[in-house]
């Protein structure tokens, strides 16, 4: 019988011929990433009684430290904190420590260092994203962190796999936050709890690179450990633009399912049918479609993060609020994912455009997804196409947070209430 | 505390998707140095935006009773920490996120998937957690339902009081290569 596609994965990390699920396996990991967790990660050691924190780091050319979720910092303690990365960096000896050109962890990775085929950590919950470019990427905590650096490996449970089949062409108002936000209506945060999602089938397939970051990256928010997409031309393109680690690139080898692999649930989406969905305060399974919320007053939109901070997101503000402009009573902040982005969509005027129509364009980061910044006040309301709309997280517990793609956001930030993209954007 | 065999405790109860933003604030943690001040604020707002002043209703081995999927969210582990230093010897869920429960076991706390948990005990109930028969009783019904034994790899993690004590007795044991 054959193999999904994180079976084979973890078979290989594993040295076995084959795994099944429920199987614990001992794996040797292909990439360890940490953004500012690698400090709670050094004094999980020391903490524990390990003095002089981790005796060792399994490969450093395979450990790549970002600190991005802290700069620019907003107060003194990150900024002690930066600075008590910096002398880790050097205490640990590094060779590959990102310090001055933040963004979003998982963009930088995706554009610089993970591969297609491989078994990868990451010290934060959206490291699934990372699934787009057929990377076994997934989240863990400072203490596994800290082992599995020193040994280069870590305890796993082969997960059963979803696969999640996307059929048909989408409305063009519709983006892939949308299959993602309906899934989790449609199933609840736990549909995936401890399992593995592959997305697949002609929908996927023609699927930007950046749609699929989107989708891959909110397999967590439905439980999931991993969301994957097939190795393909769009992904080859994304990677041949990479100018890091070029030799590791080179050895790459993507993995994809056999034919008669077991999949635990099958799940088939037809696009066409799909309407905008929005998920209402304060989970990421309270999805209504659009039209069930239209006219919801916003104090606050918000495009970006890890999930939905990409050019092609940018485009779709910029195509949307092109001459027009943003509603007086609405504050509309857009956020790049990274400083590439940032160039790109520079370079093409996109910001001229958003600058035009009176949107605030936000230095690259995780500011506003994880209320650092654009904190929301008792009572506000805000619609964003960030990760999460967990109470609290973007400011006051009173506070309303929506979820919802790029282009239903930007269209009712012109609106000043909560609008149904279909009738704006064709 | 971890090789306990029998927890008793009081139980407090919580809903479906109690995630690690109502456990462990974002702006409490905010991304601080993990020292003896912030763990005081996680402690002190934890679960604030449902309970507020938590930390100071429960008492040392009680135990925290949720739904579905708890812990959904953030990689934080504070939010399991303060679990810890809120007093609680256990959380009995429906369900528990992956991430939760992986840095549960790391950290050598108690963590059960029970399925039918929220039926079974009602808040202020006593609860006890049998981990040699695996089996949970109400003591205030006298009901008892059997629970899913841990793993043999996961049971000896958290007898070993979490991943980087067996860290440590692998560097004892001369296991860690030389750069
Ligand atoms: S953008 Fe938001 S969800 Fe993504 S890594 Fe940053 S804080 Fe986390």
């Amino acid at each position: 019988m054959g193999m999904t596609v994180i079976e084979k994965i973890m078979a290989r990390a594993s040295g076995q011929p084959r795994v099944t699920p429920g199987q614990f396996i001992d794996a040797r990991l292909d990439r360890i990433i940490a953004h500012e967790e690698f400090y709670r990660i050094h004094t999980a050691a020391v903490n524990n009684g390990i003095e002089g924190g981790l005796p060792r780091i399994f490969d450093r050319d395979r450990f790549h430290v970002v600190l991005e979720h802290f700069q620019p910092a907003i107060d003194e303690v990150q900024a002690l904190r930066a600075v008590k990365m910096r002398e880790l960096a050097d205490r640990y000896q590094l060779r590959h420590f990102r310090d001055t050109l933040p963004g979003v962890l998982h963009r930088i990775v995706m554009e610089d260092y993970v591969l297609p085929g491989e078994l990868a950590l990451g010290s934060d919950s959206h490291s699934c994203a990372w699934g787009a470019l057929n990377c076994a990427g997934t989240g863990m905590g400072e203490h596994e962190l800290a082992f599995a650096l020193v040994f280069g490996t870590l305890w796993f449970k082969v997960p059963e796999t979803i696969k999640v089949v996307l059929d048909g062409q989408a409305n063009p108002a519709i983006g892939s936050k949308d299959v993602a936000l309906w899934l989790g209506g449609r199933y609840g945060t736990a549909f995936a709890l401890y399992k593995s999602i592959e997305f697949t089938g002609a929908g996927a397939a023609a699927m930007s690179i950046e749609q699929r970051f989107a989708l891959s990256a909110h397999a967590v928010e439905l439980g999931g450990k991993f969301g994957l997409f097939d190795y393909d031309d769009k992904a080859a393109a994304f990677l041949d633009k990479r100018k890091a680690l070029r030799d590791q690139l080179d050895g790459a080898v993507a993995v994809a399912a056999d034919s008669d692999a077991t999949y635990c649930q099958e799940v088939r989406i037809d696009l066409s049918t799909l309407e905008p969905q929005v998920a209402k305060p304060h989970t990421f399974e309270n999805v209504v479609p659009v039209s069930s919320v239209v006219g919801t007053r916003i104090d606050q939109a918000v495009v970006g993060s890890c999930a939905n901070g990409h050019v092609e997101d940018i485009e779709t503000v910029a195509r949307v609020v092109r001459g027009r402009k943003v509603h007086p009573r609405t504050r509309f902040l857009v956020q790049p994912a990274s400083w590439a982005i940032w160039r790109e969509c520079a370079s093409r005027g996109l910001f001229d455009v958003l600058l035009d129509a009176g949107v605030q364009v936000l230095s690259p980061g995780c500011h506003v997804c994880l209320g650092m910044q654009g904190r929301l006040a008792d009572g506000e309301v805000c619609l964003t196409s960030t990760t999460r709309n967990h109470r609290g997280r973007m400011g006051s517990s009173e506070a309303q947070v929506y979820l919802a793609s790029p282009t239903t956001v930007a269209v009712s930030a012109l609106a000043g209430v909560i609008e149904d993209p279909r009738g704006v954007v064709q | 505390m971890s090789k306990k065999s029998i927890l008793t405790g009081r139980v407090w109860k919580f809903g479906d998707n109690i995630d690690t933003d109502i456990i462990a604030p974002a702006d409490t943690i905010s991304f601080g140095l993990g020292d003896a001040a912030e763990q005081r604020q996680v402690l002190e707002n934890a679960f604030r935006a449902v309970r507020p002043n938590f930390h100071e209703l429960v008492k040392p081995g009680d135990i925290l009773v949720a739904g579905r999927n708890f812990g959904l969210g953030s990689h934080r582990e504070p939010a399991n920490k303060v679990l810890v230093s809120l007093g609680f010897s256990a959380v009995v869920a429906e369900s528990i996120a992956r991430l939760f429960f992986r840095n549960s076991v790391a950290i050598g706390f108690h963590a059960f998937q029970v399925p039918g948990i929220d039926a079974f005990v009602d808040e202020g109930e006593r609860l006890e957690i049998n981990l040699e028969a695996w089996r949970l009783r109400n003591l205030d019904r006298g009901t008892e339902m059997a629970i899913e034994p841990y793993s043999e790899l996961v049971k000896n993690i958290i007898d070993a009081g979490g991943i980087i004590e067996v860290m440590k007795q692998r560097i004892a044991a001369g296991a860690v290569p030389v750069d």
